[in-house]
């Protein structure tokens, strides 16, 4: 009987950690250690979210291999379908960056607006869908009110309002971030976005061109666990891509129990201090 | 005349390189990222902020003379994430480094790891801007 004991004690011993670890909070750098089985409400997407981050190692990893500065794998491209062809408008009239995230500096020849550089360094507004592409950096909220959801992004101080109570408003005034008006199908909340004033980048790496005035975002949020939520976006633009969608973006974010979101915004000073500190990596004029 | 066609002609490349494009993104193609560095040095500036956190520290080579470098590490909240705060570093630590220097041969670098004298250790966190 002791010798049973014994050996009971010394199991419920070993299995002490395992236990312990399913009652410790998620990291605050994005492990959630969320444990499948815990109640939730698939229609409170309320809370703070960022994508599961990879280490350090990973990044430094991707940049030994080469790929710093092309990016291709450093900020690789999330969509899972190439792009439509543009039409013979947007080839005519779209602005195209020209550049990559970390690439080249100079303004596209015949370019009658900013390059996606310059667009970033102005801190000009980033607005949906280009946020999405920045949750693999910076986190974001979701608060949810009586008849809309806010959504605050830490990159730039960026937000905007999802209204569920109102559709569309027929003479909505074109801005960056467009109108935003969800509803929910089944435990889905579907967001459709239009109104946007053709100033946005579509994505700040990987689609080296504006968006048009004619700009439609299709996004499908659904919380599939305490701590879990998956996102798919779709695009529609008529001018750029005809009746053709642009889809297979998918994102999956974790819930950050302990994580609030910091003050990011962009400033002139910042980018200046920056640009400063660059300098000497620059090549010689002339070169 | 040669002479100050000579002197123009520098004053303006020097006005075309300071007018540059803003270079506040710039990845890691600067650096050679295919080998760790490692400095002894005195932190002389430390800052944690976006786009990119920066330190200035000294470094004395073996004759003596002191270098003066800057490194560049991640963006607040990776920083943050990653356990730094705005006290982690403070002018006149002496720390070890590992970083990837500049291909060009500048003073300039890229930060892995800061290291104390009594042990503790600061890294990078994930993510990269």
């Amino acid at each position: 009987m002791k010798s049973i004991r014994f050996l009971a004690s010394i199991v419920v011993l070993a299995a002490a950690p395992a236990i312990l670890m399913t009652l410790i909070p998620g990291r605050a750098n994005g492990q959630s250690q969320e444990a499948e089985q815990v109640p939730f409400d698939p229609h409170d997407l309320s809370g703070v979210w960022w994508v599961d981050q990879p280490g350090p190692d990973v990044i430094f990893a991707r940049a030994k291999n080469g790929d710093a500065g092309k990016c291709q794998t450093c900020h690789p491209s999330e969509h899972a379908v190439p792009e439509p062809p543009l039409t013979a408008w947007a080839r005519e009239n779209l602005v195209f960056a020209g550049d990559r995230f970390h690439g080249t500096l100079e303004k596209p020849a015949g370019s009658a607006f900013p390059s996606a550089i310059s667009k970033r360094n102005n801190c000009d507004p980033i607005a949906v869908p280009a946020q999405f592409w920045y949750t693999q950096l910076y986190p974001f909220e979701f608060v949810v009110t009586a008849d809309r959801i806010l959504q605050f992004f830490e990159k730039q101080n960026e937000w905007r309002v999802i209204w569920m109570k109102r559709g569309h408003p027929k003479d909505v005034q074109p801005t960056y971030m467009g109108d935003s008006v969800g509803k929910w199908e089944g435990d889905t909340l579907v967001v459709d976005t239009t109104g946007y004033n053709g100033k946005d980048l579509i994505e700040p790496a990987g689609v080296d061109h504006l968006m048009s005035d004619s700009f439609h975002l299709l996004e499908r949020w659904r919380r599939t666990s305490s701590g879990k939520m998956d996102l798919e976006v779709t695009y529609y633009d008529p001018k750029v891509w005809g009746d053709k969608p642009w889809g297979g973006l998918k994102k999956q974010f974790l819930l950050q129990r302990n994580l609030q979101l910091m003050e990011a915004f962009c400033t002139a000073e910042d980018n200046a201090r920056f640009d400063e500190f660059v300098k000497p990596l620059l090549p010689p004029p002339g070169k | 005349m040669n002479r100050v066609l000579a002197i123009l002609g520098a004053v303006l490349m020097g006005l075309i390189w300071a007018s540059a494009p803003a270079f506040a993104h710039h990845g890691y193609a600067a650096y050679d990222m295919t080998q760790t560095v490692t400095l002894k040095g005195t932190i002389t500036s430390y800052l944690l902020s976006n786009p990119h956190s920066t330190i200035t520290f000294d470094v004395k080579d073996d004759k003596g003379k002191v270098q003066h470098w800057s490194a560049e590490f991640g963006y607040l909240r990776q920083m943050k994430a990653a356990g730094w705060t705005s006290t982690s570093l403070k002018p006149g630590d002496d720390v070890t480094m590992e970083l990837n220097v500049a291909k060009n041969g500048s003073y300039v670098a890229t930060l892995r790891r800061v290291a104390f004298p009594d042990g503790r250790v600061l890294r990078m966190g994930g993510g990269g801007e």
